[in-house]
């Protein structure tokens, strides 16, 4: 299917990203090409393969990976905070989200 | 021979015997940095008072007799997307370039308790996804051999450090040929170690299923002793390995008797720059000489694997750089209107072009209606191309090739053709599909004396035989003994 510039002004909006007119254009042009060598993945017979949800992993070499559950060291308030948070707040800032 | 020419066992040597000390050693490549980086531009920032400091704290402990690691006292440099607590860690992009991490990678923890002296950081495409290091938001990094040409990437400040003698040794990522692509442009030694035994924690994702830390170093020797270092089991990474790991400098054996060697035709075909072809079959002369067995294979899965590792990258990316969103850290849009506005900007501004586009190509395969037509389909991809490597793998001992199928090219030449450039990872993406082990090694120069590298791999977990392979290719051949001249 084709990309269109609905399909880039919709997948922009998942992403939360805002594109100017001519970033539309170029990704409009750029995604489509990527899109259609993807396409390519199309020709490959997958028809009784599982998928890989995850990196073949040896049993021996993950087992007992689940930790007890133990308090670990944590890390100072003051070095978590983004670093434009006013001086003494102990909180991450946003805009606000209720009325 | 100057300094910046020994590598970490002759730097060791030198510190041991008190010929030189830590402190003069760090002040030399610190000048050396200086004198230099406005021409190359590999660090984005060069740490001088805490590598100073570190190298005063570090001699003290050899002095002492506590410290006793082949890396003590030797200077590196870290690729900037691996945190380092107190120094900022940017990712090349806009979008980091006011984060200070609150604490250490496991790998920098790991170096440091090794006596490691960190010289600074190191530039990268933005987030890792580039392979010319030109998407850095910050500067575009040179080739040392042709200042005019990329030094590959996405670490590619990495590779040019090590190559031009800015760093002894420094650490990379590979996602998709991250390491060893800029190591096979700038003539060093890169390796991709198998997935699960480096840990990542501290490491700023980009694809988790994926992304491995390894060495860019001078020699194989040096690689094997970096190596030692960072593998290892580490708790804060699920997918970190609990298999005692061997001491790699046992594997700096030179023979290769016997050796089983698979060359695929699919890594040498008519896509591959002539030069490439003849120094990766000049390599299987060498091997054969040697006493090794090479016979040309065949991996016809080969065509489908750069669409397989694009979908699934993308998709892991656009997932994990979700978390870009202006609250806890990063750049923040000046005054929103609202929630929605303050994320939809600091991400719009805070990002660069090529990551945008990697994410929206993530989001798209993602989506209602694409899942399964795009990355189920990839995932079904991975599973066949895994396999095909692994029965390879029981017939021979490692596979060899090229790492990418031209030299480094001119700055701006491929930039604005994506598809060019995901297409040139075709040799480096499957060792990532298939969580293998690769390295790359010098190998011989074009016809424009730009360096060629041959890339090794190897069976899971089986860093030993690329390592013994790659160390004997070393002993018997010059091409890691060249440097750039740099006009000097």
């Amino acid at each position: 299917m084709a990309i269109t510039k609905e399909i880039i002004e919709y997948i922009a909006m998942l992403a939360r990203l805002q594109l100017d007119e001519n970033e539309k254009n170029s990704m409009v042009a750029d995604i489509s090409k990527i899109i259609s060598y993807f396409d390519k993945l199309k020709e490959l017979d997958t028809s009784n393969i599982n998928a890989m949800e995850f990196l073949v992993m040896d049993e021996d070499v993950f087992e007992g990976a689940l930790r007890d559950d133990i308090v670990g060291k944590s890390y100072d308030r003051e070095d978590l905070l983004h670093p434009e948070e006013e001086e003494g707040s102990e909180y991450f800032t946003v805009p606000r989200v209720v009325e | 021979m100057k300094l910046h020419e020994y590598t970490i066992s002759q730097l060791h040597d030198l510190i041991s015997k008190r010929e030189i000390s830590v402190p003069e050693l760090t002040r030399y490549m610190l000048d050396r940095i200086e004198s230099l980086d406005s021409k190359l531009e590999c660090y984005i920032t060069v740490t001088e008072k805490q590598a100073m400091e570190q190298a005063e704290k570090v001699q003290k402990m050899i002095d002492e007799g506590t410290l006793n690691s082949p890396l003590a006292g030797i200077p590196m440099g870290i690729k900037d997307n691996i945190c380092t607590r107190g120094i900022p860690t940017t990712c090349a992009s806009k979008m980091l370039s006011n984060f200070v991490p609150p604490y250490d990678a496991h790998v920098v923890k790991k170096l440091y308790d090794n006596g490691a002296v960190l010289l600074g950081k190191l530039n990268m495409d933005e987030f890792a996804m580039g392979s010319s290091t030109e998407s850095s938001h910050f500067k575009k990094t040179k080739n040392p051999w042709d200042t005019e040409r990329v030094p590959g990437g996405s670490s590619g400040g990495s590779a040019a450090a090590v190559a031009a003698g800015e760093a002894i040794y420094a650490l990379g990522s590979d996602t998709g040929g991250s390491i060893r692509q800029p190591a096979s442009f700038c003539g060093c030694v890169g390796l991709k170690p198998t997935y699960g035994l480096v840990s990542r924690f501290g490491l700023v994702a980009y694809a988790s299923s994926f992304d491995q830390i390894g060495p860019l170093t001078k020699t194989v020797t040096d690689c094997a002793l970096v190596l030692n270092a960072i593998a290892g089991h580490d708790p804060m990474d699920l997918t970190s390995s609990r298999r005692q790991h061997p001491d790699y400098t046992k594997a700096l054996v030179n023979d290769v008797k016997g050796l089983k060697i698979g060359l695929p035709r699919e890594f040498i075909d008519d896509s591959v720059q002539k030069d490439i072809r003849d120094a990766v079959l000049n390599a299987v002369k060498v091997f054969s000489d040697l006493g090794a067995q090479c016979e040309e294979i065949s991996i016809p899965i080969m065509e489908y694997v750069v669409p397989t590792y694009y979908i699934i990258a993308l998709a892991e990316a656009s997932s994990n750089l979700a978390r870009y969103d202006g609250v806890k850290f990063g750049y923040r849009a000046a005054n929103p209107k609202d929630m929605l506005d303050f994320c939809m900007r600091s991400r719009s501004e805070g990002f660069g072009t090529e990551v945008k586009r990697r994410i929206l190509l993530g989001t798209y395969v993602l989506s209602s209606g694409y899942y399964d037509a795009y990355y189920k389909k990839a995932l079904k991809a991975r599973t066949i191309i895994t396999r095909e490597f692994n029965k390879a793998f029981e017939k021979y001992d490692i596979i060899i090739g090229p790492v990418s199928p031209t030299t480094a090219y001119r700055i701006g030449e491929k930039i604005n053709d994506p598809v060019q450039m995901y297409m040139e990872d075709i040799f480096t993406v499957p060792v990532n599909i298939a969580g293998l082990p690769a390295i790359s090694i010098p190998c011989g120069f074009d016809s424009k004396s730009l360096p060629i590298g041959l890339q090794i791999i190897g069976k899971r977990f089986d860093e030993t035989t690329v390592i013994r392979a790659a160390y004997t290719f070393e002993q018997n051949t010059d091409f890691h003994k060249a440097w750039p001249s740099l006009n000097e």
